[in-house]
Parts: C-alpha cells; sequence; structure tokens
C-alpha cells in the first residue's frame, strides 16, 4: 500500500524533490546517491551517455522501477513504495520514447485510455461519453495549437511528429504536476522536431514542470532552463542553458576539463 | 455542426470524420455484396436458394458459428487465440444430456450449469494463459485434445438423446409472428431514429453530416428489415437467431461504448501501452477466455437442442469455421481490428456456400476445399493490408 507523508519545510515546494537516490541492479549501481529538485512550471534537461543512470532515474521517478534507497517528493507528497499508478494518481505522466500510444486505436480514445470519460445511458449503465471525451480532447489540443485531421482517425494513420505531439497531448490532459519526456525528439528530422519542441516550450505556462532528457544536446539547450549533467549514476553537474554550449555539456558529459559545476 | 463550448472560451467543433471508420463501412458493404452475389449465383444454380424457407433454415444453420465467431473475434483482436471451442461444446452439450437424461435435473438448471462449466473451463484456459504465460495456442491445443476426451468418457462413447420438448424449443422453435413483425419493427425504428439523430436536423442531436456510406448503411439497413420480414414475417423469427442477435448487439455497443471493448481493442493493438495507460492487461485476456467460455457453452446448448442429442463427436471442425468466419469477416490475424458483425456476416457468407452446395447436391468434401481456400485468400488480404506502407 503506498503511503504518503507532507513534506515540510520549503516555502515553496518544489514539483520534484529527489534526496540521495540510489539504485542497484544485483552488484551494478544504476544510480548512486543523486540529488536534484524540478520547480513547478519548469523545463530541466537531464543528459548524460548511455549508461549514465538518465533511465533509471525517470522509470524510478515514473514509479516503474522501486528505488533501492533515497527519496522523492512529489508536489510535497513524499513517495514510499512507488507504482505507476501512484504517480500517475499524484500527477506525474511519462512520455516514453516509444510513445506508448495504441495505433489501432483512435487519437481520442487514445488521449483518454485508461481515463475514459463516462456517464450513465438510458439503462443506469456506465457508458464512455463520446461527445465529452471529443469536445475536450480537441479543446486541448487547441490549446497546445496542435493540428490534426480528424480525432476518430486512428493513430496509425498519423506522422511521427504528430504521433508525438498526441502524446505530450495526452500527457498533460490530466493537469499533472510533472511530465517526464524520454528522447522526444529521437524520432524526428530537425524540422519536425522543432514544433515538438515549441510545444514543450509553452507547457510550463500551464503551470506543468518538465523533465526533458534527450541525447540532442541542442535541443535540451534550446528548450531547457536548467540542464543536469549525469555520469556514472551520479549528478556530474548543475548547469544553467543561458550559460552553457554544447561543448560545455559534452565535457562536463565525459569528465573532461570541468569539476563539479555549481549554478552562479 | 455543434460548437463544443468550453471554459472561457469557444473552439471549433472537432472533425468528426474518419478515413478508417469510412472505409471499415465499405468493407461491411463489399462482404454483403459478396455474400448476396452467392445467393444470387446459388438461387440460379439450384431455382430454391432465396425463398423464405431456405433463408430461414440458413440463420439458424449459421447460428451456432456466428455465437462461437463472435467471442473468437474478441480473442483474436486481443491478440489470443482458442481452439478448444469446438471439443468444449461436445463436452458441455454432453453434460447438459447428462445432467438433463440421466439425473433429471431441470432444463432451466442444466442450462445454467453448463454456462457456468463453460465459463469454468475459460477462466481455468485463461489463467494458463496469463498467470503461466503459456501461449494460447498451446493452452487451447491441450484444450482441443482434453476436453474432447472429457465428452467421450462422460458420455461412455454414446450418444444421449431425447431431452424434452422444453430444451427441444431453444434450438428448433420460433417466436410467434406477431411478435417477431414487432421486434423487427422495434429494431429498425431504433436504427433510423439513431441515425437522423446523428445525421440530421430533425431530431435535435446532429453531430456529423452524413457521407455517402452513411446512406449506403441506412439503405443496407433497411433491406435487411424488408428481408427479415419476408423470411421470418411467417414463421417467425428462430431463438438461435435471437440468441445471435442479442451476443452480437451486446457485444458491439461494448466494443464502442463501454470501457472493457475498449480495452480489448487497446490490449490487441499495443498490449505494453494498454498496461502503461493503466489497463490491467491479464483481466482482460483472462475475462475474455471466460467469454468465449460461456459462449461456447451458449452454442453447445442449442447446437444439442437442434440435434435433440449430445453426440461426443459434436463440433469437430467448427473451430475452423469460426476462425475463418471472423477473418473472412475483417478480423486481423495480427490483433487490434476486427468487428462482430463483419465476423457475423463471414460466418453468413460461410454458412451460404454450405447451404448452396447443399442444395446443388455437391458432395461435402468440396465444402471443405472451398472453406480452405476461402480461408487462404482472406489471410491473404489482411497479410497484404498489414504490409502496405504507413
Amino acid at each position: 500500500m503506498n503511503t504518503t507523508a507532507k513534506a515540510s519545510g520549503a516555502a515553496e515546494t518544489p514539483a520534484v524533490l529527489v534526496k540521495d537516490l540510489r539504485k542497484n541492479y544485483g552488484a551494478v549501481e544504476a544510480t548512486r546517491g543523486v540529488d536534484f529538485y524540478i520547480n513547478k512550471g519548469e523545463i530541466v534537461g537531464f543528459v548524460g551517455d548511455n549508461g549514465a543512470g538518465k533511465s533509471t532515474l525517470m522509470k524510478m521517478i515514473a514509479g516503474d522501477v522501486p528505488p533501492s534507497s533515497g527519496s522523492i517528493a512529489i508536489n510535497g507528497h513524499v513517495v514510499e513504495n512507488a507504482s505507476a499508478s501512484w504517480a500517475r494518481d499524484h500527477g506525474v505522466e511519462m512520455v516514453y520514447q516509444d510513445l506508448a500510444l495504441c495505433d489501432n486505436i483512435d487519437i481520442c480514445s487514445n488521449i483518454f485510455l485508461g481515463r475514459e470519460i463516462k456517464r450513465r445511458n438510458i439503462l443506469g449503465m456506465k457508458c464512455l461519453s463520446h461527445d465529452e471525451m471529443l469536445a475536450r480532447a480537441h479543446e486541448l489540443l487547441s490549446m497546445l495549437d496542435v493540428r490534426l485531421p480528424s480525432l476518430l482517425e486512428p493513430v496509425t494513420a498519423l506522422s511521427g511528429g504528430q504521433r508525438q505531439m498526441v502524446a505530450i497531448a495526452r500527457s498533460v490532459a490530466f493537469q499533472p504536476q510533472l511530465v517526464i519526456m524520454d528522447e522526444p525528439t529521437a524520432a524526428l528530422s530537425v524540422t519536425t522536431g522543432e514544433p515538438l519542441l515549441e510545444l514543450i516550450r509553452r507547457l510550463p505556462s500551464r503551470g506543468v514542470a518538465v523533465m526533458l532528457v534527450s541525447h540532442r544536446l541542442s535541443d535540451i539547450l534550446s528548450t531547457a532552463d536548467r540542464i543536469y549533467v549525469l555520469r556514472h549514476g551520479k549528478i556530474a553537474a548543475e548547469v544553467r542553458s543561458s550559460e552553457t554550449t554544447e561543448t560545455d555539456l559534452l565535457h562536463l558529459m565525459a569528465g573532461v576539463g570541468h569539476s563539479q559545476k555549481a549554478l552562479s | 455542426m455543434r460548437s463544443g463550448t468550453t471554459t472561457g472560451s469557444t473552439v471549433n467543433a472537432p472533425i468528426l470524420y474518419s478515413r478508417a471508420v469510412e472505409a471499415s463501412g465499405w468493407r461491411i458493404l463489399t462482404l454483403v455484396v459478396v455474400t448476396v452475389a452467392i445467393w444470387i449465383g446459388f438461387h440460379i444454380w439450384t431455382g430454391v436458394f432465396i425463398s423464405p424457407r431456405n433463408l430461414g433454415n440458413l440463420a439458424v444453420q449459421m447460428s451456432i458459428t456466428a455465437l462461437l465467431t463472435s467471442g473468437l473475434t474478441w480473442l483474436l483482436v486481443a491478440r489470443e487465440i482458442d481452439l478448444s471451442v469446438g471439443s468444449l461444446q461436445a463436452a458441455a452439450a454432453v453434460v447438459a444430456f447428462q445432467l438433463m437424461v440421466t439425473y433429471n435435473w431441470g432444463v432451466w438448471e442444466s442450462i445454467a450449469a453448463v454456462i457456468g462449466l463453460g465459463m469454468l473451463v475459460g477462466a481455468i484456459q485463461g489463467a494458463l494463459r496469463v498467470f503461466l504465460r503459456i501461449p494460447s495456442f498451446i493452452v487451447t491445443l491441450a484444450g482441443f485434445s482434453w476436453l474432447r476426451g472429457v465428452g467421450y468418457v462422460v458420455s461412455g462413447s454414446q450418444t444421449v438423446a431425447g431431452a424434452g420438448d422444453t430444451f427441444y424449443e431453444i434450438g428448433n422453435g420460433t417466436l410467434p409472428a406477431p411478435i417477431s413483425l414487432g421486434i423487427i419493427a422495434a429494431i429498425t425504428g431504433v436504427g433510423v431514429i439513431s441515425w437522423l439523430r446523428r445525421y440530421t436536423p430533425l431530431l435535435g442531436v446532429h453531430t456529423r453530416s452524413p457521407r455517402l456510406i452513411n446512406m449506403v448503411l441506412l439503405a443496407l439497413g433497411l433491406g435487411s428489415a424488408a428481408l427479415a420480414v419476408w423470411v421470418f414475417g411467417a414463421s417467425g423469427l428462430p431463438y438461435p437467431l435471437l440468441i445471435v442477435a442479442v451476443v452480437a448487439f451486446t457485444m458491439n455497443y461494448a466494443a464502442k461504448h463501454v470501457s472493457f471493448g475498449r480495452y480489448v481493442y487497446a490490449v490487441g493493438g499495443n498490449p505494453e501501452s494498454a498496461r502503461r495507460a493503466g489497463i490491467n492487461v491479464n483481466a482482460v485476456v483472462l475475462s475474455l477466455f471466460v467469454l468465449m467460455g460461456g459462449l461456447t457453452a451458449v452454442s453447445a446448448i442449442v447446437q444439442a437442442s437442434r440435434l435433440d442429442s449430445a453426440p461426443p463427436n459434436l463440433g469437430l471442425f467448427i473451430v475452423m469455421d469460426a476462425i475463418s468466419a471472423s477473418i473472412i469477416g475483417g478480423t486481423s490475424l495480427f490483433g487490434g481490428t476486427g468487428t462482430v458483425p463483419g465476423a457475423l456476416i463471414g460466418a453468413l457468407m460461410m454458412a451460404s456456400i454450405t447451404n448452396g452446395l447443399g442444395l446443388a447436391g455437391v458432395n461435402s468434401f468440396y465444402q471443405m476445399i472451398i472453406t480452405g481456400i476461402l480461408l487462404l485468400v482472406a489471410v491473404a488480404i489482411d497479410m497484404m493490408t498489414q504490409r502496405k506502407p504507413r
């Protein structure tokens, strides 16, 4: 059973506060005492080489993988016995690299999958409220300025960029506190990725915190407010995007020429 | 068109047209046209195919396959399969007759017990599938064998017959003609009103503009109602057909308007994505096997009632017919796609071929060849469709 306790202390509670988070897979230490925070309405990038611990970190925050030790607080609620459903119920959404969409069903159904809006029919049975879901999906996509063909078209009919946008729209459809994005532009060209990054940049205006993980350093630099660099399962550096270059990030990721860098 | 009003602002109404939905409508229509062409061909050949008496027989003949193909369609949509339906049908029929004839149970108690038994077998097979991760092909291939064996053991390899008039009526009786006509009129009326509400401003809601396929499908519905009046207006609706209609309507309604139906398709489309969306994939798959077991038991009751006996070799090849009907009706072997109405038309098409060849006096061995070829053609079309670039 999940239990939560309101974390006390901070004047402004961050959307995510992680302390000394560790995960061991047998003898392998995937993360070795990670500390970070993400404020509400902030986009924070996470970069690092393969094996640096990014995926494990994301999965622990999303409740997919339980940490070995350490603490995670979501919007001030300390997570114990994390699960994906607990995380989701407390406003954590994840946009997986493979998008986790069901290609055979329509856009609107994908957005509401698992959280359908229902109403009672004339026999008193709880049935899907198609009209309400269509109206809400349309409203959501309009607000995000996402242009798609009919909401009744199956996802398989969409382009890669459009599919990404549906996945992101789904992640923000239920007033999340935090959206975790795993390589959102990996499958897209630079041209098709730009509208998606623009959409991500608009999310903070809805009060959403974004944890953005990407190998494309230019995307991270152009989108995130702050960046954490992971190396060997630990935070090696924390930098502001506006004060950093791709070369700096590469050096930090490789551990060359820079030591632990603090924010000015 | 309606406007979707939102808090504080008004946005344009969403576009409620889908090429995929429209293509699905045309596919159904194509199946109907092919089936009618088969009817016309057999009528020219035999001279008696298109008659109220023969079409009434055809409706009852297809009902057994129709019940099985409905359940199998949902299983195939969810990327599962059940090869044991014929064997379970035999075991269930044998048990029903043993209860009624040997142990003198009442008809309705026996029916309830047999449906419960079918659901229990489905639950066992489903549990083996989801908890031990044994592929459903293997679990139900084993069921194909052990359930057939149960049928032979329980019956002592003997055909038990004569369960009484009440039981006989289930598979052979009809509703009185006036009530049948009333039911046909009511169903037609509800369909027409729903169509008018959706596609015209006449009855208030009007959410979509009608396209050609919507008008053609309306005409098809009205034509089917007229055909039903012609075929069943004098004799009345057969009970097996009514059972099929209730099952098909419920499943089709659930597929469109109930979360569970939506989840069946989501699981078939991408089980991992469905799980991440919070759907209990194991519960969905297990429920589908329980449903399949229940539907198989119902089909056993109808078939045993039609025969007024329970031969332990009942339903030897019916799994082949049921899977073929589903695939001919548009269900994909890859999962995620398929509808119960499509599968029913597939069942009707196959029953028409069997019936027509029988009327023409063609050896039943040829019917098996034609069924096999039809299945190959349907699967080939499915494979080619799946290979199309997205």
